[in-house]
């Protein structure tokens, strides 16, 4: 009877971590996507930039993290003149496939379009080795060790339980003891890593000329004044405005509603 | 012949031997860190070296003696010149176990309150005691005791105001009233001054307060003061008679306007003469209006650049973060201005344009803290620098004049001069602007020039990260899960056999008390009796077969007892008894017949149990 229990506890927990684990049905494409997006081709094709980026932008609302879709929409809104749209499906392009070279090579060219140069550019963060170590560290790479050791203490919490030797037990709570410090270290870098250092959000200015001011409504004095298609480090948010930093360390507050996230 | 398993032990000695080792040495540590100090010593406090006739001078002893045995012959100061108000002692014992080690502290604190009997200046002490026969005496103290000080017109500021005497409005309510206090009577525009507000008591108790009206104070910048968190209560003696006088608001005053300034009166309410939380009565107090002369600033050396309201003392910092660079690579200029001032009221330094390169304009902080009676700030300016030109790049000092109150004359504080080696850059050193806005190009491409659309799309979000993922999610949760559902099963485990033992023993706590209940013929009527029987028999079999009979008919319960294992003999008695509990429900009192049924279920009881 208490056999049954326990097989059942475990199969339950098990087809609960199987249900959860399977990932979404993949997005599989309908023949109607396809033709769509060859009907956008087609059009850009023909000089027709505009039409074919209103379908890309319908196709990329339906699935926004495909690069193919980000960076034909960038290049007919290059090809269009449309410099803010270009860089932002650009940049989007880059941010989900980054060793995507026709991407780096036409949000290049959109650049040489771009009005201003910030010059001085520099690192947000120059804290020091820690800091190059974490900007280093690849995020999922962090998510992975720290799985491992995380399911490793669990195995062997669970294998010390069905262990009757003296010896083995101690061995046992020694590995578990390790493998917690492991799993707090971890645990701890990639808590940094993803809340701290991958925590950075960019937008890019959307309209053609754009006043930044030193506080977050017209009655503060401009700074300086950012241009179409730049692209800026987003921050604190007060009612609709946005404070907005430059690389090279230029801040200020801009309205939300000119800037579009990358 | 020694086994392996043996010399595999002998080899582990001085391993396992380690942290006994440490630990002895680390208990040497803390022995001798715990014994580097031990004493007995006497120490005398004042909390004023200075005051007044009508002040009351606090006076502590303070005595403590880790070994008592060897210490005798504790003296008081005498205090001449002084009358003793009160004195009380309290005494405090510590006993820490540190390492191992039992100390024991003792601290007696004597405190006196005295009142000056003439002016002059005296010397307080030494307490003295003696310790193995030496002689150790405590500090001495000097204090001095001098007149009230009224400035022009008779009136009394500061210290000297708060033991003067009453005014011609203050005695018209002599136990019970307000005073307004700044602690000067004179200042300089853009001088900070203090003003308290206290209450006086005489024989009243007082328990609360409010504020019904506070002075406007025309003619100054007013900011709240924090009162101190253990409240600001002294005892002054004016006229021979005792008042009780605590500190209830401060505020501080900037003055702005120059000439004669007079404060209005504070208005408010006292909950007095009761008991406490009790009973009292409230009570509208206000104070007498209270002049303030405002001198302007000396014109004679004054700088060009003072600003008004740069009054107090001020430091200026700068820094710079770094001494090299190139053409077009910003350095950071950090200049701090801090003083004892509304920093807000001030006009910091501005850095002046620069010829060889574009100044941006600066971030800013201020920030304000109370430091004493007094609001002190800081301003945080950062400016960032982009040279244009190589060489070398002078950033000039910067300058703020200000007036120093105390030493009543005008002062500038500096920056160092900073110099940046600036060397040409390759690439962006014409610049010489943070964001140089340049001629846009139209976005024409001509065929060919720009790389080609992809000819197919995968119609799948990429770019999706690990972490955060349900999968992720579920391999971090699952694991947790399942060792706190083992967990749950492993408490249940050990909970099930408690809670059934805790079970049983509530039973037979019901079953004793039905029993004395029974037994002292304390249920009335027929049918408490027959249910109380009903439930003793039905609990009796429950806590032997461990089964539930609640609501069975008598046919029924015979079957389960017989499942249960009891014997014939037993189950037929049980159904007898059960019988004559409802043949006594039915039928007329019978006392007699209810006793011999009690009589019948502890004997049916006993051999059941057995």
């Amino acid at each position: 009877m208490r056999r049954l229990f326990r097989s059942m506890l475990l199969l339950s927990v098990l087809f609960l971590l199987g249900f959860w684990m399977v990932p979404p049905s993949p997005l599989f494409a309908g023949t109607d996507d396809e033709n769509r997006f060859q009907q956008a081709n087609e059009l850009a094709a023909k000089g027709k930039a505009e039409r074919a980026l209103s379908i890309y932008e319908d196709l990329i609302a339906e699935t926004p993290g495909d690069p193919d879709l980000l960076y034909n929409a960038g290049t007919v809104a290059l090809q269009a003149g449309r410099l803010a749209p270009a860089v932002r499906y650009l940049e989007r392009a880059l941010a989900v496939a980054p060793d995507c070279s026709d991407c780096r090579a036409n949000l290049d060219r959109a650049l040489e379009g771009q009005k201003d140069r910030v010059i001085g550019e520099k690192q947000a963060r120059t804290g020091g080795s820690f800091d190059a170590f974490m900007e280093k560290m690849h995020l999922d790479a962090l998510a992975v060790t720290f799985l491992v050791f995380h399911l490793l203490l669990f195995a062997i919490l669970l294998l010390r339980r069905r262990t009757a030797s003296e010896r083995t037990r101690f061995a046992l709570a020694l590995s578990t003891g390790v493998l917690f410090i492991l799993v707090l270290a971890f645990g701890g870098l990639l808590a940094l890593k993803a809340y701290r250092y991958e925590a950075a959000r960019y937008a890019v200015v959307m309209v053609e000329e754009l006043p930044v001011r030193k506080g977050p409504n017209m009655n503060y004095p401009e700074s300086f004044r950012i241009h179409e298609g730049l692209k800026v480090r987003l921050d604190e948010r007060v009612e609709d405005w946005r404070r907005v930093w430059l690389a090279n360390g230029l801040n200020g507050y801009v309205p939300e509603d000119k800037l579009g996230e990358i | 012949m020694v086994s392996p398993e043996k010399r595999k032990l002998k080899a582990f000695r001085p391993v396992r031997k380690l942290p006994v080792i440490g630990a002895a040495v680390f208990g040497l540590l803390f022995l001798f860190i715990g014994n580097a100090h031990a004493g007995n010593r006497i120490d005398l406090k004042v909390d004023k070296t200075t005051l007044s006739m009508g002040d009351v001078l606090r006076c502590e002893v303070v005595v403590t003696l880790e070994n008592e045995d060897s210490v005798s012959d504790i003296r008081q100061p005498t205090f001449q010149d002084f009358k003793v108000l009160d004195s009380q002692t309290g005494t405090q014992q510590y006993t820490s176990i540190v390492n191992f080690k039992v100390t024991s502290k003792k601290t007696t604190t004597t405190t006196s309150l005295l009142q000056p009997t003439k002016l002059g200046q005296f010397e307080i002490g030494p307490a003295t005691f003696r310790e193995n026969g030496q002689l150790v005496s405590s500090n001495r103290v000097s204090v001095t005791v001098q007149d009230l000080k009224a400035e022009s017109g008779g009136v009394f500021y500061g210290d000297n105001a708060i033991s003067a005497p009453l005014s011609e409005h203050e005695q018209q309510t002599p136990t019970l009233f307000l005073r307004l206090v700044p602690e000067r009577g004179e200042l300089f525009v853009g001088e900070q001054i203090a003003v308290t507000l206290y209450l006086y008591s005489s024989g009243v108790s007082v328990s609360r307060w409010g504020r019904v009206a506070i002075p406007d104070f025309e003619g100054f910048a007013s900011e709240s003061l924090q009162m101190p968190s253990d409240g600001d209560a002294r005892r002054v003696i004016i006229d021979r008679r005792d008042f009780h006088v605590e500190a209830l608001d401060r505020y501080l005053l900037t003055a702005r306007k120059t000439g004669k300034q007079t404060i209005s009166p504070y208005t408010a309410k006292i909950l007095a003469g009761g008991d406490g939380l009790f009973g009292g009565r409230w009570y509208n107090r206000g104070t007498t209006p209270v002049e303030i002369s405002v001198n302007p600033l000396p014109q004679k050396g004054r700088p060009k650049d003072f600003a008004p309201g740069s009054v107090g003392k001020f430091r200026l910092h700068g820094r710079l973060d770094r001494r090299r660079t190139e053409t077009g690579q910003p350095v950071t200029l950090t200049v701090i201005l801090e003083g004892s001032a509304d920093i807000n009221r001030v006009l910091p330094p501005k850095l002046p344009p620069l010829p060889d390169a574009k100044v941006y304009p600066p971030t800013e902080k201020r920030e304000n803290f109370q430091q004493g009676l007094r609001l002190s700030g800081r301003y945080t300016a950062e400016y960032l620098v982009v040279p244009n030109r190589s060489g070398r790049l002078r950033i000039p000092p910067l300058t703020f004049s200000y007036y120093d109150v105390d030493e009543r004359k005008y002062k500038t504080a500096r920056t160092p001069e900073f110099s940046v080696f600036v060397k040409e850059s390759g690439a962006s050193g014409d610049s010489g602007t943070l964001l140089s806005p340049t001629a846009k190009q139209d976005l024409v491409f001509e065929p060919g020039s720009l790389q080609p659309l992809h000819p197919r799309a995968e119609f799948r979000n990429r770019g999706e990260r690990f972490f955060g993922s349900s999968v992720f999610l579920a391999l971090f949760w699952g694991p947790l899960i399942l060792i706190s559902l083992l967990l749950f099963y492993d408490a249940v485990r050990w909970l099930r056999p408690r809670l059934s033992a805790s079970g049983k023993l509530l039973l037979e706590r019901e079953i004793r008390e039905l029993e004395i209940r029974l037994s002292d013929g304390k249920t009335a009527s027929a049918e408490a009796f027959h249910a109380d029987v009903k439930r003793w028999v039905y609990l009796e079999l429950e806590l032997r077969t461990g089964a539930n009979l609640a609501g069975s008919t008598h046919d029924q319960l015979v079957e389960k007892l017989s499942k249960a294992g009891i014997s014939e003999g037993r189950r037929t008695e049980a159904v007898r008894l059960l019988e004559t509990a409802d043949f006594l429900r039915y039928g007329r009192k019978d006392e007699a017949g209810r006793a011999r049924l009690v009589a019948d279920i502890k004997t049916w009881k006993e051999a059941l149990r057995k």
